[in-house]
């Protein structure tokens, strides 16, 4: 099998992922790691996180990855400390926050994370953020067509993550359109909610906080989104929060930048329960889902299509209802995998051990190591000395030239049939080359061609001209003998160490006087390990022989022979010329001396003194001295072969001796791999990837059905053999090499057993197992096969052998359908889908283009919409889904309580948590325990940043007034002195429940001391609107006691005696409420929804109470009659209150006229009193007759 | 990463002891073991290996398995108490007796001093608050945990910045009053001068045991509701940092009767929790965790009933051993064994080496002349042979000695013998030995032997030879004296028949035959000239012959030296030989016996262990239906050496088993089947 060639996905926009928070930088991480290379190109991958620790796995990433750490080990004080802007309007300060470190994790505060990122981007520290988006801008003269894309990924429920990805969408947006306002910015985010995280968290406390958090997320980016659609702007109900934005640090100045931009174009969430309502099991596998996911949207070939059904969308932003918050939706990928690589080495691993036979035939492999052990315990039984103990090689020859056992016999049959001549050759072989390595040896050439000639005798008699040069001759034999002395030993190890040394791989080296050749059969075949061994211990045990034979050889008769020609040799008996009496020659230089120099002739005493003789003499001598010469120079240069062989053949048995020692126990480890490889392929609940033919029963039968009917015994291959050989060469080099140099950089130790042995299986899998390398659609039908054929044997009780099983292309094609299927509902988007709504839902898949051309099955048939790409693996086929066009509101978890007359339906699981939590808020963080879950504590009320539903958020702003109209009718709201010392200073104080007072303080932080500012007040003061229910319901309790009818109640009584002290209005009407807010308002604040809720709050109010005290068929009625009663002592308030008509006529009041059409719709509702009509004729009427009281401005203008 | 685990010596020495069941949890590549002793003042003194151990890594993390002082509370790691003063609650509404205005005013009279009166104790409450915190930080620093996580965290920076929030919140000011003071503490009375110069680790995680059970609480906490930010604060007055994390094991009490194991069960968790990283997101600040550790209690009954079988296994194969031996009947050594074997007399040698030449001893007589000067100065010859016989002597005395020095070479490997049969000999057999001992003793010191080392006696016989022969040499004649001697005597011969010549030339009939009687006198004369060189000569020869004669004397009285102490040293050698073989008989039970005591030494360990897993993990010891035939196969050591085995747990080698860590999806792999998975979970402490 070829490796795929797959084409990389080109993403030709510009990308950036950023990751914020643990989790958020892990999905990033994880997408950054799918990436192939050549992928990433125009794409970046930038990392942020408070947590230095989680930060510093994302940088150990082998992807490119920009990181920011937004924290340092300062205090939230301490920031605080230097951060006015957030010190002063929008931390939640609280003493339990104060002495956090912001490094450890900003501890599910969100407000906290948006502190130290406002501390990175003033400190400049955001800078890598600069850095990653302008790297995506970079010139690389390609045209640059589409608008850059931004994908952020963060969870809804921790502190960092949460706390900044919306802040920070803001700011990269804000960033690129200042930056490169030519280019548009498309900024997708996944967000994981809380629910993902559930398997982590196991305390409920922590579980609230989390969901709370999410709530607060979702909200602010619904919220942000309505206000960069500009819906905020537009709408009049909502135009209360058009000043909703964001305040940055500004680097170098001390002003704050403001934002308001469009966070997210798509805000795709990932919650516990997907699409399928199916769950996962642990965080790990949420990730790695959200990753494939981003992978397939935004790398992936799918992308185009995905992206195209957004252009859609977009359409519907505008639609009634959605305010442009449909922007939210879900995605999901899956894969379905034919694990090739992995099932081929699950079969190399049989085939391995089928090779090598398995535990037991392992066993065999180390029966002669086992052996040595026996015998070495033998040993020390008998108390022999270490040097008496049996060596290991002998015993290991011994072992296996006795063993009868069928694998040794093999061993010896095929390879070591002339072991003993084969030695004999290589010895041979090697002392010859050795001579050769001498002989070729410039300076010892050098000076043996001067020499050449002494070789033999030389006939003096006949040669006349070769008399005369004896000394001259022996000058040149001792130039000889030291040029031998001088570089033999040099050139016989440069020899020595080239031949044992090389590098040639065993099968291609054939010299014979190379280990190599000498482990090679008379067919060629390299030798079994065992068999190496055997023979290499031959080699050392000759080897060690040798030095030592070959020294002695040097010593006791080369040398002693050599030191006879010395020029100092004492030997008369032996160079004495005889002719001449007078001088008796002791040495071969003496005789060359005593021979005539050319031209000289001997007298007749000499000559009859026998002078002739000398040449014999000279003759033999110079003969004898050569080669004794020639001999020194050989046994020189094979001495060093034999002690460099003996030690690096010793080091190669030592290798051989410790690959063996583990080799049993890693043969055994096979059958725990295989497990472990089965048990990473097994489909998890909750995995985004199936792998399919994964399973145990499954493997084993492919395997079973692959295996090689052509096993020979145990022995290996040939090619192996030499391989492992190689291996055992490279790693006795290295070793070595570290012995040697003093630092080495690279650990090129070669396991042989993982990377020879079964690396050789792997390979040989590859290469000869067509039958498994099919693609992922012959793979499932292949599956399918296989579990029949399982369930024929488990039928059949069938162990092994041939089986044909009766699986029809039909049966196939149903299996490949069903797993095409779930390969669908694997890729379900993250999020729930919502009832009663049009799913704008996409269902992509994406395969191979080779799959076209599959002759059993037509790939178009089974996955119609399918595209055939070529990026994609053949043995994959990749699903993405996701789901568009949702708003928050609907989702079943964020929604708000609702009473139909159909039915209740409770509040969702995220809503529950923030409600129950943000209604303890109070107006000053410092002295209460609950803290703001909002990234600025302004958002906390209900005026300042939208609801997700706006039928809740109309409920909760009821709530509001009304608890303004009850705090104000049982005076819990009064208008009081600041304190005994601010003498004059009156403001609203708040007395609670507790009958303990306390201060009422509004949203820019200062005491309430005007009257619509009580409004205000109570808005960002959840904890005083729940307190003055429980001093209503205080008071109900008191009237139920005591039984009352609605005149007799406390709140009737109270009502009666209402006043409003700060408008000097005694007696008032509760209709006062809202003109004297109306009227105390700034006009720039003067929303007349604001008035009309307010309005109908007082109407509601009443109704409540009639409803609570009187029979419900009679408090409609009453409630007209107290209705008109109000209204009638309200006209009156106002005719004669200043500070209520402000010099308006009633006529021409537009609060009057509002308070009027809505006492109007509320008699309206059925069932109508039969004189409400002229009820409210009589109502108009008073209205038109009204007059103020205009003698006060007389008198004052006049 | 790299781990250093801190922890007091009884823990260090219960992971040495109980190693035989924790060695598998053990990374040692990955984890460090440093003592700490907690008495110490000094950081270096506290943990005196940490330097050591941390020096090269840039990146490591440390584990603390806390001291048991707060192993009965609810958080062990609250050692300080800590209780606010009693915050003053705001005064209640002063209701008016009457609708009245005087009622009116003096209600809001006495309500505005009760307010007045607040805010004073509000000011007296934050005081009261600083002082009883610094108390605790004080108490703090002196807790040995603090003191040594001190040097492992970097304190938080509280530099202050300008917006002065101090001002306007009585709480701000009272944290930056804390801080600063905390920042003094660790400062002055923690840190001080010391300096560690190593890198502060990564993570700080502290391991503390509990025996704490109070449902109570969990009923409690159950039926209340929290919220996050309620949190015990714990950490703020026990001074501790936020990079710390906090572990809790719940232990059985001390004494329980399953404590020990409980003790193994905490001990191989925290290993396992030091060899393996922690997962992201695992652990927050600021939080107490429980960590446990829990076991598939039937692969654990499983691999102690089998390791109890494993061993009794072995125990039945010593035992089988022991039988065998015991039954064995006793092998007997022969008289002739005996007397071939440790009776015979051993000879050790002690000989010159045999390439040595002695022939210059002797001087050389050949080549002496008539004369002194011819063919040869013999008064150099003599010299030089006088020289070289001197040499030589000295050589063989030197021969003498390391042929002394190489025999006792050889008497030392010859002085013992294998006294493996020894103990197979009777009372007869030994008296035997005992008798050749004592002969040989006695025949040792029968031996005379003379110093031969010294060469000066030598030396002295040798000059004087020398001086006789220096004087014949003396004596002699040089060449020219003889020839000059010789012509003057011919001349003088001549010279007398000069008359007769005189007497006949003028007859000439007698002067042939004159010729011829002179020239035979002078023939004769010659002759006799000759004659006397000769002689001369053969004085000399003589002396050079007594010469080598006491040479050879003396080169017999080396060899004669030799051949003492040979047989000096083959006595000894004897008595050695027999001595070792009479002590090993005496000192040695017979190899059987001794095999016998060997294997009931191994057996005693077996038991030994046996009794140990016992008492340890008894209770899962006792279905032993669930041994595993594939693990109960006996240890195979070799039983007859005396050494002390190890006998390892039957983990099966190589088996790894993946299990669930600290939070679903992260998993780790652990070489045991009977740890199902280490989990956490938060703690509930709020304050």
């Amino acid at each position: 099998m070829t490796k795929e060639n797959l084409k990389n996905n080109v993403v030709e926009a510009p990308t950036l992922f950023v990751g914020v928070g643990g989790t958020g930088s892990r999905i990033v991480k994880g997408v950054a790691e799918m990436c192939r290379k050549g992928e990433s190109e125009n794409v970046n991958f930038l990392c942020l996180d408070t947590n230095v620790n989680d930060l510093s796995n994302v940088a150990k990433s082998g992807a490119n990855i920009y990181y920011v750490q937004t924290s340092n080990t300062q205090t939230v004080g301490n920031y605080l400390d230097y951060d006015k802007d957030a010190l002063d309007n929008w931390f939640p300060k609280n003493a339990v926050l104060y002495d956090k470190t912001v490094s450890e994790g900003a501890g599910q505060v969100r407000a906290i994370s948006r502190l130290a990122l406002n501390s990175t981007i003033k400190t400049g520290k955001i800078s890598r953020l600069y850095d990653a988006v302008d790297d995506l801008f970079r010139k690389s003269g390609k045209e640059m067509k589409q608008a850059m894309r931004c994908v952020m990924v963060s969870t809804a429920s921790g502190g960092t993550g949460s706390g900044i990805v919306l802040p920070l969408a803001m700011f990269i947006r804000d960033y690129v359109n200042k930056k490169y306002p030519n280019t548009s910015l498309i900024v997708r985010s996944l967000i994981l909610l809380p629910e993902t995280l559930d398997s982590v968290i196991d305390s409920m406390a922590e579980r609230e906080s989390q969901r709370r958090n999410a709530y607060a997320t979702i909200k602010e980016i619904n919220a942000f989104m309505m206000k960069g659609s500009g819906f905020l702007d537009i709408d009049e109900d909502l135009k209360r929060y058009s000043g909703l934005h964001m305040d940055f640090a500004n680097p170098g100045t001390t002003e704050l930048k403001s934002l308001s931009l469009l966070p997210f174009d798509f805000c795709f969430l990932m919650d516990g329960q997907n699409a399928e309502d199916s769950t996962m099991i642990s965080v790990s596998q949420y990730e790695k889902q959200a990753s494939q996911a981003l992978y397939e949207q935004n790398i992936g070939p799918m992308q185009k299509k995905a992206f195209s059904v957004e252009d859609n969308i977009i359409k519907e932003m505008s639609n009634p209802g959605n305010y442009g918050r449909n922007r939210f939706g879900g995605i999901g990928a899956g894969v379905i995998r034919y694990p090739y690589e992995d099932i081929a080495d699950y079969i190399a691993y049989d085939w391995a051990m089928a090779s090598i036979g398995g535990e037991g035939e392992a066993a065999k492999w180390s029966k002669y190591d086992n052996e040595f052990e026996l015998k070495i315990k033998e040993a020390r039984k008998k108390g022999l000395a270490a040097s008496e103990s049996p060596k290991r090689s002998e015993v290991y020859i011994d072992k296996m030239n006795s063993s009868q056992d069928t694998f040794s016999k093999d061993l010896k049959a095929k390879f070591l049939k002339d072991a003993n001549k084969g030695v004999t050759r290589y010895f041979n072989a090697l002392a010859e080359q050795m001579h050769k390595a001498v002989s070729e040896n410039t300076m010892v050439l050098g000076a043996r061609n001067e020499v050449n000639h002494l070789a033999e005798e030389i006939d003096y008699k006949n040669n006349p001209e070769e008399r005369g040069k004896a000394l001259e001759n022996y000058r040149n034999l001792q130039t000889y003998q030291s040029a031998v002395q001088m570089c033999a030993k040099k050139a016989g190890e440069n020899m020595a160490e080239a031949i044992f040394f090389n590098e040639s791989k065993t099968i291609n080296e054939k010299k014979e006087y190379t280990l190599e050749a000498l482990l090679k059969n008379s067919y060629g075949e390299i030798c079994h390990p065992n068999a190496a061994r055997y023979v290499l211990y031959m080699v050392k045990n000759e080897m060690d022989k040798r030095v030592i034979s070959t020294q002695t050889k040097i010593n006791d008769i080369i040398m002693p022979n050599l030191d006879l020609y010395a020029p100092d040799a004492n030997d008369a008996g032996t160079f004495d010329a005889g002719y001449s009496r007078k001088k008796k020659e002791k040495n071969l230089q003496e005789l060359c001396e005593a021979e005539k120099a050319a031209g000289q002739d001997p007298n007749i005493l000499e000559k009859l003194g026998g002078y002739e003789k000398i040449y014999d003499t000279i003759n033999s001598c110079f003969t004898d001295y050569y080669s004794t010469i020639t001999n020194l120079g050989d046994a020189m240069a094979e001495l060093e072969a034999y002690r460099l062989g003996a030690e690096y053949v010793g080091e190669l048995n030592k290798m051989f001796e410790d690959f063996y020692q583990t080799f049993g126990e890693k043969v055994s480890a096979l059958l725990r791999r295989q497990d472990d490889l089965v048990d990473s392929l097994q489909f998890v609940k909750g995995d985004s990837v199936f792998n399919v033919c994964s399973g145990r029963d499954l493997l084993k039968e492919l395997s079973n059905s692959t295996r090689s009917k052509s096993e020979e015994g145990a022995l290996l291959d040939s090619e192996l053999n030499g391989k492992i050989f190689d291996a055992v060469k490279s790693n006795v080099a290295f070793q070595r090499e570290v012995r040697l140099a003093d630092v080495i950089e690279e650990d090129r130790r070669i396991d042989i057993f993982d990377d020879i042995l079964l690396e050789y299986f792997r390979s040989s899998v590859r290469s000869n197992c067509d039958s498994i390398d099919c693609n992922i659609v012959d793979a499932i039908a292949m599956e399918n096969r296989l579990q029949a054929r399982i369930k024929m044997r488990e039928e059949q009780g069938d162990e092994g052998g041939q089986l044909y099983d009766k699986v029809t292309a039909e049966d196939n094609k149903r299996h490949i359908l069903e797993m095409i299927a779930m390969g669908e509902r694997l890729s379900a988007p993250g999020i729930q889908r919502i009832t009663n709504e049009e799913a704008r839902e996409i269902k992509l898949c994406a395969y191979n283009r080779e799959l076209l051309g599959m002759r059993t099955f037509r790939i178009r048939d089974l996955i119609p919409k399918g595209e055939p790409v070529d990026t994609i693996s053949r043995y994959e086929l990749h699903f993405f889904n996701a789901l568009y066009n949702l708003t928050p509101d609907k989702l079943n978890k964020f929604a708000s309580p609702l009473k139909t007359e159909t039915g209740k339906k409770n509040a969702g699981l995220y809503h529950t948590a923030y409600t129950s939590y943000s209604r303890h808020i109070g107006p000053d963080s410092t002295k209460n325990m609950m803290i703001s879950t909002h990234i600025d504590k302004r958002w906390d009320s209900v005026a300042v940043m939208p609801e997700l539903d706006f039928d809740y958020q109309n409920r909760r702003i009821m709530k509001i007034h009304k608890a303004m109209i009850y705090g104000l009718i049982y005076d819990a709201i009064s208008y009081r002195k600041l304190s005994a010392a601010a003498n004059g200073k009156m403001v609203f104080k708040y007395e609670n429940s507790d009958e303990r007072e306390e201060e009422m303080i509004v949203s820019n932080g200062t005491p309430c001391d005007e009257f619509f500012e009580v409004l205000d007040a109570l808005y960002i003061s959840s904890a005083i609107v729940e307190d003055i229910d429980k001093i209503k319901e205080k008071n109900r309790r008191r009237d139920m006691i005591h039984k009352s009818n609605y005149k007799d109640t406390m709140f009737a009584k109270a009502v009666e005696h209402f006043k409003v002290s700060i408008l000097n209005e005694n007696n008032a009407s509760l209709f006062v409420i809202p003109m004297g807010y109306y009227n105390t308002l700034p006009n720039s604040q003067r929303f007349l929804s604001e008035i009309a809720a307010m309005v109908e709050a007082v109407i509601d109010v009443l109704r409540d109470e009639l409803n609570m005290w009187e029979q419900p068929q009679d408090a409609k009625f009453l409630l007209c009659t107290e209705l008109q009663k109000q209204f009638e002592k309200f006209l009156k308030n106002y005719e004669k209150n200043k500070m209520l008509n402000m010099g308006v006529e009633a006529s021409e009041n537009e609060v009057i006229n509002l308070i009027y059409r809505k006492i109007r719709n509320a008699m309206s509702i059925t069932p109508e009193p039969d004189d409400f009509e002229d009820v409210l004729m009589h109502l108009r009427e008073l209205i038109n007759e009204s007059r103020i009281n205009r003698t006060e401005d007389n008198a004052s203008e006049s | 990463m790299f781990t250093v685990m801190i922890a007091e010596k009884p823990h260090l020495d219960s992971i040495h002891e109980y190693n035989i069941f924790l060695k598998p949890f053990v990374n040692k590549d990955k984890v460090a073991f440093c003592q700490w002793d907690r008495e110490a003042k000094t950081i270096r003194d506290a943990v005196p290996e940490l330097v050591r151990t941390v020096a090269r890594h840039e990146q490591w993390r440390v584990v603390i398995l806390c001291d048991e002082e707060g192993i009965e509370q609810r958080n062990p790691f609250e050692r300080v108490k800590y209780t606010a003063p009693e915050k003053p609650e705001a005064p209640k509404k002063v209701k008016p007796a009457s609708d009245s205005d005087d009622d009116r005013a003096a209600a809001q009279k006495a309500y505005d001093e009760a307010v007045e009166e607040y805010r004073i104790k509000v000011q007296e409450y934050y005081k009261a608050v600083l002082e009883a915190k610094t108390a605790a930080f004080r108490e703090a620093a002196s807790e040995p945990l603090v003191r040594l996580v001190t040097h492992f965290c970097e304190p938080p920076v509280v530099s202050g910045g300008h917006n002065n929030l101090a001002a306007s919140d009585p709480e701000f000011k009272g944290y930056l009053d804390e801080a600063r003071c905390k920042e003094e503490i660790r400062e002055k009375e923690i840190i001080g001068e010391e300096s560690l110069g190593i890198h502060m680790p990564a993570e700080v995680y502290c391991i503390a045991m509990r025996t704490y059970s109070d449902a109570q609480c969990d009923i409690d906490y159950s039926w209340s509701s929290y919220s996050s930010h309620q949190y015990s604060r714990f950490y703020d007055w026990n001074l501790y940092f936020d990079k710390m994390r906090y572990l809790i094991f719940d232990i059985l009490p001390k004494d329980h009767q399953n404590y020990t194991f409980d003790y193994i069960r905490f001990l191989y968790a925290a290993l396992l929790f030091a060899s393996n990283d922690v997962p992201a997101d695992s652990l927050r600040p600021n939080r107490v965790y429980r960590l446990d550790c829990v076991n598939d209690e039937d692969a654990l009954r499983r691999m102690m009933v089998s390791y109890s079988a494993k061993l009794a296994a072995t125990e039945e194969v010593i035992e089988a051993e022991i039988r065998n031996l015991e039954s064995k009947t006793k092998a007997k050594i022969t008289d002739h064994d005996v007397e071939a074997e440790y009776c015979t007399q051993v000879t050790v040698p002690v000989t010159v080496d045999a390439a040595f030449d002695d022939s210059g001893l002797y001087a050389d007589k050949k080549g002496i002349g008539l004369s002194f000067d011819c063919p040869k100065n013999e008064e150099y010859a003599w010299e030089t042979d006088y020289l070289e016989s001197e040499r030589t002597l000295y050589r063989l005395l030197k021969q003498v000695h390391r042929g002394l020095r190489k025999s006792v070479e050889s008497f030392h490997a010859m002085d013992s013998l294998d006294a493996s049969r020894a103990k197979q000999m009777n009372s007869f057999q030994v008296e035997d030995v005992k008798e050749f001992v004592a002969d040989s003793e006695l025949r040792m010191v029968e031996v005379q032997t003379r110093d031969v080392s010294d060469a000066g006696p030598f030396r002295k016989t040798m000059e004087e030879e020398d001086k006789v022969v220096r004087e014949k040499i003396d004596a002699r004649m040089t060449r020219i004296t003889t020839i000059a001697t010789g012509i003057a005597v011919l001349a003088v011969f001549l010279v007398g028949f000069v008359p007769l010549f005189m007497g006949n030339s003028s007859t000439g009939s007698y002067l042939g035959a004159s010729s011829a009687v002179v020239g035979a006198s002078l023939l004769l004369m010659l002759l006799v000239g000759i004659i006397c060189l000769y002689c001369l000569r053969g004085a000399l020869k003589q002396r050079i012959s007594d010469f080598n004669g006491v040479m050879g004397g003396i080169r017999g009285e080396i060899d004669g030296a030799m051949q003492q102490f040979s047989r000096y040293l083959s006595m000894a050698c004897n008595v050695m030989r027999g001595t070792s073989i009479i002590n090993y008989f005496n000192e040695h039970d017979d190899a059987d016996t001794l095999q016998i005591r060997i294997r009931r030494k191994h057996m005693d360990d077996i038991r030994r262990y046996r009794e140990e897993i016992t008492a340890v993990f008894g209770p899962y010891m006792t279905d032993l239906s669930f041994v595993d035939e594939q693990l109960t196969g006996p240890y195979l050591y070799d039983y007859s050496s005396p050494a002390d085995f190890d006998y390892p747990m039957p983990f099966t080698e190589g088996e790894k088993r993946q299990i669930e860590y600290m939070k679903a999806g992260s998993t780790i792999y652990v070489p045991v089947d009977f740890v199902k998975r280490i989990t956490v979970g938060l703690e509930e402490l709020y304050d």
